[in-house]
């Protein structure tokens, strides 16, 4: 029972700090209240599509032509080029969401578009497009040329020019092989039948369009039930992430009261009523606990209204709440065992629970990039925030019991190491 | 200055008394510096910690030059004997998006599992007789496990998508010549057409598939950068390097702000109030020393990341000094605001890890603003942080000079210039 009093004390000395109810809840609905406007709505709002930006792309069309074939019979001009196809490809309303295209005349105004920071991308068709573009051969290739800090527009760009000259690549490819075919059967199939024949294969190719292409898109197995939304799974990480930073912010507040009685004299006078250290201890842990775990239900249920953001089952979810709730409570007694003051304590909160809590983020600040992600997720992994993120994620994507378990055992490890030794080390303290 | 001097005054009926030399808001600022670096553990915000993440968030974006692969793993399964399995590899294998990884295990669950468990971007499964279903004319699609709901996925599916086009129209050129033959070849006896087999379907979409790795590249990259490719090696570090020394100079603020709301509450302020040292001498002698702190922490990690992760600060010196310059002036005068705002040192903590955040964010610092939404870089563009990064970038990536700063810096010392007043105006109303 006294160690109870003494949780109770804490935790209301906690819940009547505006200090600390800004930094338990405010500042994390913030700053993910922020994400929500960079990634452009909610996760439950209609318009669920991610945001890209768009690109601003300027265009020198050189392609000089000289093909025999009208390229484009549906319109009037019997000299459409390829470079005419492909700047009308781009400057399409299909397109009009990716990029916004200025045409120049030439490449150096082009460049110099891009040199002057008023576009980002500069698109620079060769005289020989249309020729390679009709023989395959070298020396044809469209020049992107982009401002160096930009990766995502320019591999837009690119991806569509690559896709356009697919689109011939394959009449040609499809043309070659045929007639090479035929060539060893001996035969001499008539230019109409063969004209006939690619018209049907461009319009099959034109219907089978879409973003998946022939591909069947199946989700992996755990993640069926979750919204195959990209904004959506954007938010509930950074909220999650959000949400265990703080958390182990309020677990080294929490044992910071350890310090702060001490400072005051009221812990030196406890100790001189019934009550065992230890019990005094129990109450402190156990008021940093009940604090973090109110602090997570208030801010997931929070985040779940104005946000709509899935955390996944009760049980997962538990399992994945209890045991961060106890990491962060352990973290915090470890690391004040090792202060003093509660000046000092300011260096902890500035330096060690930002360090690690930023350590555990580097797997959300590079998930946007797919190539840093691995990287990232790997080294948040070396401090306790990392293993609750992962395992808010675990239980948010619908991950197997015995991953999320296992996840939890780690955690509970890293807590039983933790609070041995920050309770040795206050236990020889207060002896 | 004459510091430890002793000035005899005389007195008005002649008798001398020593007195200690006025205190200057160069003296201030001196003891402030003096406190800073006292306290070791402010090292670690300024030095320690911006050159770790500098190194951590340089080596995640791409580490030194041209990052070593950085393709999606994917894993291409199924029906191994099918020619377009063989096909589908060698297209994965000419891509730049995505690289072939051979599974650990080829059982179908154990395959899904791994891009549950992100091991591999994607998987595709070709389907057992997914040739021959095509040579009898249906159109199979070709299972692909992804989670597009991850950024990795979503590209992956893309790239895939883009490659199993190929593949089709390597089926279509294959079926095209089957149609031409039955219409072209000479009719046998009983006056049907020739069957076109399969073992000669398969032969055309094998040299259809063939051929797609002989196509010359469509598109060639260039980039905009007045450095050599000789001095664009930073890689990730160009970008890391300016997002950290912003985050981390305004973390370090702690400290000096700190001191200022330490001086308030120990009623070391009211003391100094009492001598020749005016309200704006005070003032400026806080500012002073945030500004030294802060520019000599920035000059240490710009020559940190100049000779150690060959970031091209030094190929325009004078715009990285100016850039420096305006920046630490501005930081130095949020820092004030902070330290003149804050009732505690708690609070100097709290706000300055909050501005540490919001700005840093905005900034760009963890994650690139071209990868937010449009929305979000409008607002984002419009932040000292945006402009502290994209000045730095102008020197380091775009290999631009003096003139490609000015505009940013003019922002940052207008900026730096209303938050002095600010801290100033709060300044005056609590020592009144």
């Amino acid at each position: 029972m006294q160690a109870l009093d003494i949780a109770l004390k804490d935790i209301r000395h906690s819940f009547t700090s505006l200090f600390g109810l800004v930094f338990m809840f405010v500042v994390p609905l913030l700053i993910v209240g922020l994400m929500t406007v960079a990634f452009g709505g909610t996760a439950a709002s209609k318009q669920q599509a991610f945001s890209v930006p768009v690109t601003k792309v300027v265009l020198a069309n050189l392609d000089a032509g000289d093909q025999e074939v009208d390229l484009d019979p549906s319109d009037s001009n019997p000299s459409t080029t390829a470079g005419d196809l492909l700047t009308h490809l781009l400057a399409s309303g299909e397109m009009k969401q990716l990029m916004t295209i200025t045409t120049v005349a030439s490449a150096k105004a082009a460049r110099d578009a891009v040199d002057g920071r008023t576009a980002e991308v500069a698109v620079i068709i060769p005289t020989a497009f249309t020729k390679a573009c009709m023989e395959g051969v070298p020396g044809g290739a469209v020049e992107v040329y982009q401002d160096p800090t930009l990766t995502l527009g320019p591999d837009i760009v690119r991806a569509v020019i690559s896709q356009f000259a697919d689109e011939f690549a394959s009449v040609r490819i499809m043309t070659s092989t045929a007639t090479a075919s035929f060539t060893a059967a001996g035969l001499t199939p008539s230019t109409d039948r063969i004209t006939r024949a690619i018209r049907q294969f461009v319009s099959e190719a034109t219907a089978n369009k879409g973003a998946s292409g022939s591909l069947k898109v199946e989700a992996p197995p755990a993640k069926q039930q979750k919204s195959a939304n990209l904004l959506a799974t954007i938010l509930a990480v950074n909220m999650a992430a959000m949400m265990i930073f703080y958390v182990y912010y309020t677990g080294t507040a929490g044992a910071e009261s350890i310090l702060l009685e001490q400072e005051q004299g009221t812990l030196q006078r406890l100790f001189t009523t019934k009550t065992a250290p230890a019990v005094v201890m129990q109450g402190k842990m156990l008021a940093i606990v009940l604090t973090t775990i109110l602090q997570m239900l208030v801010l997931m249920l929070f985040s779940a209204l104005a946000f709509g953001i899935r955390w996944g089952g009760i049980l997962p979810i538990a399992i994945a709440l209890v045991p961060t709730a106890l990491c962060a409570s352990a973290f915090g007694v470890f690391l004040i065992s090792f202060l003093k003051t509660t000046r000092q304590a300011g260096v902890v909160f500035g330096g060690v629970v930002t360090a690690t809590g930023m350590l555990a983020l580097a797997s959300v600040f590079t998930m946007s990039v797919p190539s840093a992600a691995q990287l990232g997720q790997r080294i948040a992994l070396f401090v306790p925030q990392g293993w609750s993120l992962l395992a808010f994620r675990q239980a948010m994507d619908g991950a197997s019991l015995g991953s999320l378990l296992t996840t939890a055992a780690v955690m509970l490890v890293w807590t039983t190491v933790m609070f041995v030794v920050g309770r040795a080390r206050m236990a020889r303290r207060f002896a | 200055m004459d510091h430890g001097h002793v000035r005899r005054r005389p007195r008005p009926h002649g008798t001398t008394v020593c007195v200690a030399p006025a205190m200057t808001a160069i003296d201030l600022t001196i003891k402030d510096l003096t406190q800073i670096l006292r306290d070791r553990k402010s090292l670690m915000f300024i030095l320690i910690m911006p050159i770790v993440f500098t190194l951590l968030f340089g080596f995640a974006f791409g580490g030194y030059g041209a990052p070593a692969d950085t393709r999606l793993p994917v894993v291409v399964a199924g029906d191994t004997g099918d020619p377009a399995h063989a096909a589908f590899i060698d297209l994965v294998e000419s891509s730049a998006v995505v690289r072939l990884v051979t599974p650990a295990s080829t059982d179908d669950q154990a395959l899904r599992a791994s891009v549950r468990d992100s091991k591999v971007a994607a998987v595709v499964l070709i389907p057992s007789g997914f040739l021959r279903a095509c040579y009898d004319g249906t159109n199979p699609l070709l299972p692909c496990v992804v989670d597009v709901a991850s950024t990795s996925g979503t590209t992956a599916r893309n790239e895939l998508a883009n490659l199993s086009a190929r593949l089709t129209s390597a089926v279509q050129a294959a079926r095209m010549t089957a149609a031409i033959f039955s219409d072209s070849a000479p009719t046998t006896g009983i006056n049907e057409s020739p069957a076109f087999t399969f073992e000669q379907f398969t032969s055309v979409f094998r040299s259809a598939a063939a051929a797609w790795k002989a196509q010359p590249s469509a598109v060639a990259i260039t980039v905009s950068s007045k450095l050599t490719e000789q001095q664009r090696t930073a890689g990730g570090f160009a970008h890391a390097s300016p997002s950290m020394m912003l985050q981390f100079s305004i973390a370090a603020l702690i400290s000096a702000a700190g001191i200022v709301v330490e001086e308030r509450k120990s009623r070391t302020l009211a003391r100094l109030m009492t001598t020749r040292l005016s309200r704006s001498g005070i003032l400026l002698g806080h500012y002073c020393a945030m500004f030294t702190q802060v520019f000599a922490q920035l000059a240490l990690l710009i020559l940190f990341a100049a000779v150690v992760l060959r970031v091209q600060y030094l190929h325009a010196p004078v715009a990285t000094l100016l850039v420096t310059i305006c920046a630490s002036a501005f930081v130095a005068a949020l820092g004030l605001l902070i330290g003149v705002t804050s009732r505690s040192e708690e609070q100097a903590i709290a706000f300055s890890l909050i501005l540490m955040f919001v700005l840093a964010g905005l900034g760009g610092a963890w994650v690139p603003l071209q990868y937010t939404g449009a929305v979000f870089q409008r607002v984002a563009r419009a932040t000292p942080g945006a402009w502290i990064v994209d000045a730095y970038e102008n020197v380091v990536q775009r290999g631009l000079g003096v003139s490609s700063v000015l505009l940013s810096c003019s922002l940052l010392v207008a900026c730096g210039a209303a938050l002095f007043l600010l801290a100033a105006l709060r300044f005056r109303r609590q020592s009144a």
